[in-house]
C-alpha cells in the first residue's frame, strides 16, 4: 500500500531522513517509533507530499504521491501531531467542514460526521467551541476531523501527547476499531508502550534511519536481552556484582544508586532461581524482586546505546 | 465552493479581535475624531488674530490683506514681539512675509489648521501669484482675493455639495485605515492556507480540495466582511455623524472595494512569509497607521506637505489614494482625479494580489 524507498530528506546540514525505507501492508497498525527528532513527522509529511525531499520515491496506493494526486488524497485521512481545528467553530462544525473537503454530499456528509461524533464520543459537545473542550476532548475531535470521511489510510501522528490516561485509551481503542473496519493506521508515538499494545508492525527509527522493523516479537528476539530481572532495595558490594555477572546467560548486572539492581539475561531457563539462590547464599537483604520481558525501550538501547525517552 | 465561503463567513464574524480592529475600533476613532472636530466646527468662527512679520514678500501680504476682516484679523508687528504675543496667546499664530513664507503656531486647534490651510493655498498658487505679479502689478489684488475667496469656496461649500474642512482629511484617511486593515484578515487568511505556517494549513492541504478553491473561497469571504465591515462605516459616518460623501456616492463603492482587496492581498503576501504571526499582525497595525498619517488622518496638514516634498508617495501610498478618490467624489467631483487615484489603486491591488496567489499557491514545502 504503502512504497518509500531511498528516501533523503535534509534541512542544510541536518540530515532528518537518511536512506528511509518502508513498506506499509493494507490493513496493518504500523508504527512508527522513535524519540523526538527522529524523523517520524518528517517521513509523513514527505509521504503526504508536503515536504519536498532530496531523494527517494514514494508511491501510495500503488501510485507517486504528489501535491496534486487529488484521488490519493481522499482516501487518506491525517490526525496532526498538534491539534488542527478552527476555534469559531463547534465541534459539528469543525468535523462537517473537514469532512466536506473530502464529502462534498450534502446529506451523506450529515451521516459521516454524526458516526465520527459518536466514534470519539463527543455527543454531548456538539455545539461547544474547542476552547471549551477538555485536552483529551479536543484531542478526540482532532482524530474525529481526521476520520470522519472513512479513508483507507489514516496517518496518526502522535496523538495522544498531552492525554490524561482515560481518553488515552479510548484513544488507542478507537485506533484498534478504525483498523477492524477496514483502515490502515499509521502510527506514530515515542510511547513504546502505545505502539507495542496496538501495531502489528513497527519500525524504529533513530536519526532519520529505520534501524530495525518487524513485529514485536521480531523486534525483541534481535536483541541480546531475554529477561530483565529487576531486584530492588539491595546493597551488594563490587565482589557480589560481579558474582552476578559471572552467573549463567547473565550479561549485565547494574547497581544504582538507589539500590535497583538489573541483571539482563540472555534466554535461557531459571535465571530468576539462579540469582536469587546466589542472593540468600550471600545473606544479602532486598524488597521487591521481579522479571520481565524485554521492552521495546530495551531493543532500542541494545541497538543505539541510548533510552527511548531521552 | 460555496460551503467553504460560508463556514469561512461564519469564523471571520465570531472573531472578535478581527471585528475590534476593523469594525469597532475604526468605528471609535469616527466617534473621537467627531468629538474632537466636530464641536469645534459648530462654533461661530470668529476672525482670528494673527500676527505678520513683514519680510518683503508683497504678494503674500497683499494676499493676507485680502484675508483681513473676516477671516482673519492681522497685526503686524516685529518678530520678537509676534513671537511675546504668540507666547502669551494674544495671537494664534505668526505669519513670517518671507520669499518662501512660513508660518508658526502654539497649538494644533482647528484655528491653527485654517491658517495652514490658507499658506497651504497659497503655497500651490504661488507661482500664479508671482507671475501675475510680475506682468500685472495692478492685478495682484484681484488675484489674491480671488485665491482667497478659492479658499472660502472651497473650506465652505464644495462643488460636491459637502462642506470641506481639515477634519474630512482625518475621517477619509480613517476609512483608508479601516480598508487596509483588512490585511490583518489577509495574514490569518495565508497562515490558514500554507502549510509551513500553521498545522491547519497542513490539514487543509492534504485534502483533495483544489488548492485554488482554498485560495480564492479564503479571500472571497474576507473581503467579504471587510468589505460589510467598510460600509457600516460609511453609513455611520454619513447618517450617524453627518460627514457628507457628495451626490456622486455610489462612486466611492468601487474605492472601498479596490481598497479591501488591496489590504487582504496585502495581508496575504505579508502573511505567506516566514515572520512570527506577532511580528506579522505589528507590521499591518504600524505600516497602515504610518500610510494614514501620511494620508493626514492625525494631521490634516500631512498629505499636502506630502504632496509638496515627496509626491510620489502620495501616487503609491494606497491610503493617499484611497482619501483622495474620496475627496474627488465627496468634496470636489474631480472625475480625473477620481479616476487616477482608483486606477493606480487598482493597479497596486493587481500587483499585490498577483504576489499574494504566487505566494498561496505553493503546494510543497523546503521545512515545515
Amino acid at each position: 500500500m504503502i512504497h518509500i524507498k531511498n528516501l533523503v530528506k535534509r534541512y542544510g546540514e541536518l540530515t532528518a531522513l537518511d536512506h528511509f525505507d518502508l513498506d506499509i501492508q493494507e490493513g496493518e497498525i504500523f508504527g512508527l517509533l522513535g524519540p523526538n527528532g527522529s524523523g517520524k513527522t518528517t517521513a509523513i509529511n514527505c509521504l503526504l507530499a508536503l515536504l519536498k525531499y532530496d531523494k527517494g520515491e514514494i508511491t501510495v496506493f500503488g501510485k507517486e504521491m504528489r501535491p496534486d494526486s487529488y484521488e490519493l488524497k481522499r482516501q487518506i485521512g491525517i490526525v496532526p501531531q498538534n491539534v488542527a481545528v478552527f476555534e469559531q467553530m463547534t465541534v459539528w462544525e469543525n468535523i462537517d467542514y473537514f469532512c466536506g473537503l473530502y464529502v462534498p454530499d450534502k446529506a451523506k456528509r450529515r451521516e459521516l460526521v454524526e458516526e465520527a461524533i459518536r466514534f470519539v464520543g463527543l455527543e454531548d459537545y456538539r455545539k461547544m467551541t474547542p476552547k471549551k473542550l477538555s485536552g483529551g476532548l479536543l484531542r478526540r475531535l482532532n482524530i474525529a476531523c481526521g476520520i470522519a470521511h472513512r479513508p483507507k489510510l489514516i496517518i496518526m501522528d502522535e496523538p495522544t501527547v498531552a492525554v490524561d490516561p482515560q481518553s488515552r485509551n479510548r484513544i488507542l481503542e478507537g485506533i484498534v476499531e478504525l483498523n477492524k473496519g477496514g483502515a490502515t493506521v499509521i502510527y506514530t508515538s515515542h510511547y513504546m508502550e502505545e505502539v507495542e499494545q496496538i501495531c502489528s508492525r513497527i519500525v524504529i527509527m533513530d536519526h532519520g534511519r529505520a534501524i530495525a522493523s518487524g513485529t514485536t516479537e521480531e523486534l525483541k528476539q534481535m536483541i541480546r536481552t531475554a529477561e530483565t530481572v529487576t531486584v530492588e532495595g539491595i546493597a551488594a558490594s563490587e565482589g557480589q556484582l560481579q558474582a552476578i555477572r559471572e552467573l549463567p546467560h547473565v550479561f549485565l548486572a547494574e547497581l544504582s544508586q538507589e539500590h535497583v539492581l538489573t541483571v539482563k539475561c540472555t534466554s535461557g531457563r531459571h535465571n530468576l532461581i539462579r540469582i536469587l539462590n546466589y542472593l540468600q547464599e550471600q545473606e544479602l537483604a532486598f524488597g521487591r524482586v521481579y522479571a520481565a520481558p524485554p521492552t521495546l525501550n530495551d531493543v532500542f538501547l541494545e541497538i543505539t546505546g541510548k533510552e527511548l525517552r531521552d | 465552493m460555496g460551503r467553504l465561503y460560508r463556514y469561512n463567513v461564519l469564523r471571520i464574524l465570531r472573531n472578535r479581535a478581527d471585528m475590534f480592529w476593523t469594525l469597532l475600533f475604526p468605528l471609535i476613532m469616527a466617534t473621537l475624531f467627531y468629538v474632537t472636530f466636530g464641536s469645534s466646527q459648530m462654533e461661530n468662527m470668529k476672525p482670528i488674530l494673527v500676527a505678520v512679520v513683514e519680510g518683503g514678500n508683497g504678494i503674500f501680504e497683499t494676499f493676507l490683506d485680502a484675508l483681513d476682516g473676516e477671516t482673519l484679523r492681522l497685526q503686524k508687528m516685529g518678530a520678537q514681539e509676534a513671537q511675546e504675543a504668540l507666547t502669551s496667546g494674544a495671537v494664534t499664530g505668526i505669519f513670517y512675509s518671507e520669499k518662501e513664507p512660513s508660518l508658526m503656531v502654539a497649538g494644533t486647534q482647528i484655528q491653527e489648521s485654517i491658517l495652514e490651510m490658507l499658506l497651504n493655498g497659497y503655497r500651490q498658487n504661488q507661482s500664479l501669484a508671482e507671475t501675475i505679479g510680475e506682468k500685472h502689478p495692478l492685478g495682484v489684488l484681484g488675484a489674491a482675493k480671488a485665491m482667497s475667496e478659492q479658499t472660502d469656496f472651497v473650506e465652505e461649500v464644495s462643488a460636491g455639495g459637502s462642506t470641506q474642512d481639515s477634519s474630512l482629511d482625518s475621517f477619509f484617511s480613517l476609512i483608508a485605515m479601516t480598508c487596509l486593515f483588512g490585511a490583518l484578515m489577509g495574514v490569518e487568511s495565508a497562515m490558514r492556507l500554507r502549510a509551513d505556517q500553521s498545522a491547519l494549513a497542513a490539514r487543509r492541504s492534504v485534502t483533495p480540495t483544489r488548492r485554488m478553491g482554498l485560495i480564492v473561497s479564503e479571500m472571497a469571504a474576507v473581503f467579504t466582511m471587510q468589505f460589510a465591515y467598510i460600509c457600516i462605516l460609511l453609513l455611520y459616518l454619513h447618517f450617524g455623524l453627518g460627514i457628507g460623501m457628495g451626490r456622486r456616492w455610489p462612486l466611492l463603492l468601487p474605492v472601498c472595494a479596490l481598497g479591501t482587496l488591496c489590504g487582504v492581498a496585502a495581508g496575504m503576501f505579508l502573511g505567506g512569509t516566514r515572520l512570527k504571526e506577532g511580528i506579522k499582525i505589528g507590521v499591518v497595525i504600524a505600516g497602515t497607521l504610518f500610510l494614514c498619517f501620511l494620508s493626514g488622518m492625525m494631521y490634516s496638514g500631512m498629505k499636502a506637505e506630502v504632496e509638496r516634498f515627496a509626491p510620489i508617495v502620495n501616487r503609491l501610498s494606497p491610503a493617499a489614494l484611497i482619501s483622495d478618490a474620496f475627496y474627488s467624489v465627496a468634496v470636489y467631483e474631480n472625475s480625473c482625479r477620481y479616476a487616477r487615484s482608483l486606477i493606480l489603486l487598482a493597479v497596486i491591488t493587481i500587483l499585490l494580489t498577483a504576489a499574494a496567489y504566487l505566494r498561496m499557491r505553493r503546494e510543497r514545502y523546503d521545512s515545515i
